[in-house]
């Protein structure tokens, strides 16, 4: 007895040119907003998807203006396309209700939608990755072995804490780390923490992006989401993965 | 049709599986088909058929067991099947026919209403068992 998807969900992630699962150990930094704002930015050069992969707590389709009509179905799943980007999360499924699984549930659902998911001509694939290390985290190490990862911390001590662990289990692994981003910063804040941090595990600050008091209020709409400070700075971020 | 991509799935990890061991073509595979997940048989079947031609599984048959869903509580351990599950809603049928697991999202424990339950048996596809035959 043997699971009938492994084979196929390692064969898609391989066919990527670029994976970039956006991680953090720590909740709350804005994973969501910086993940899906890199995937409208990305779009405008690449081809591009976003996974949802955050399960338990899937937003990416709130920033994106998506409802919880099911995508189209032909061979497989289509990913919805929205401001360019494919995009594919749990969201559509359960229908606005909490998903109370537990870790070998979310393996499980994670292999289902991996392998049913058609991306096809798809060059870069931008994941939202759930807080923490346990089994998206690892089932994520298992299954993508080309991820390129960007790391999101925010300046508080305890995001600092957390992040380092973080790191540390990247580079233990010999992941391919694109950076270090600081958002949420203040700006009475000149520190240099966030730099230190990075080149303590040797990897690019790629920059900071500051706080914005109720950026995701504002937003009524993708055109208002891309028009905002913080997705040109994040734009400015995702030149600097492409260089 | 997204039973086609669960055809190339079963495909693919049986053939890797069948290379693991060294045989040089598929003679059988026996798919279960979890009766939750509601896969009809028939497209998986085409897309198998389809999908197998010049493959080491092209003179491949494909035979398929169905299984029943049986859910167990893991707060009371009550346990009981998918009729008693009260599934009606298409939305709901529909969802979880994508992704099984969201079938926490639609229903609790008919006994204590936690929705800490395991999907026992009955989930969806996998594969019980290849045969084939070795390279000498």
């Amino acid at each position: 007895m043997f699971d009938a998807r492994e084979a196929l969900v390692r064969e898609k992630f391989a066919a990527f040119k670029c994976i970039i699962p956006v991680v953090s150990g720590k909740g709350g930094v804005g994973k969501s907003m910086i993940s899906t704002a890199l995937s409208l930015a990305l779009a405008k050069e690449r081809k591009t998807g976003l996974l949802d992969l955050d399960f338990w707590g899937a937003t990416a389709h709130i920033l994106l203006n998506i409802d919880n009509q099911f995508p189209e179905e032909e061979h497989g799943i289509l990913p919805e396309k929205v401001g360019g980007v494919k995009f594919m999360s749990v969201a559509y499924y359960t229908q606005g209700n909490p998903l109370p699984i537990r870790g070998m549930e979310y393996t499980d659902a994670f292999l289902e939608l991996a392998a049913v998911t058609r991306w096809d001509d798809t060059e870069c694939l931008v994941i939202d990755m759930p807080p923490g290390m346990a089994d998206p985290f690892l089932d994520l190490l298992k299954y993508v072995k080309n991820g390129n990862f960007l790391v999101i911390t925010t300046p508080s001590k305890l995001s600092i804490n957390i992040v380092s662990k973080t790191l540390e289990i990247l580079k233990e692994q010999n992941l391919k780390i694109y950076g270090l981003v600081e958002n949420m910063r203040s700006p009475e804040d000149h520190s240099k923490r966030i730099n230190n941090l990075a080149k303590s595990y040797d990897v690019p600050y790629l920059g900071y992006i500051p706080l914005y008091q109720n950026l995701d209020v504002q937003l009524e709409d993708l055109k208002d989401f891309l028009s905002t400070d913080f997705f040109l700075r994040v734009k400015k971020i995702a030149a600097e993965l492409k260089a | 049709m997204h039973e086609w991509s669960l055809a190339e799935a079963v495909l693919k990890s049986s053939i890797k599986e069948a290379k693991k061991r060294n045989l040089k073509k598929l003679t059988e595979v026996k798919i279960v088909l979890g009766d939750l997940q509601g896969i009809e048989e028939e497209i998986v079947k085409f897309g198998l058929d389809n999908l197998k031609k010049d493959t080491m599984a092209e003179e491949a048959n494909f035979i398929f067991i169905k299984e029943d869903a049986v859910f167990q509580c893991r707060n009371c351990q009550n346990t009981w099947n998918l009729k008693e599950a009260n599934l009606h809603d298409e939305t709901m049928k529909e969802s979880i026919h994508f992704v099984p697991e969201v079938v926490h999202s639609f229903i609790k424990c008919p006994r204590c209403g936690s929705p800490d339950f395991e999907v026992v048996k009955g989930r969806g596809i996998y594969i019980d068992e290849i045969t084939g035959e070795d390279s000498d």
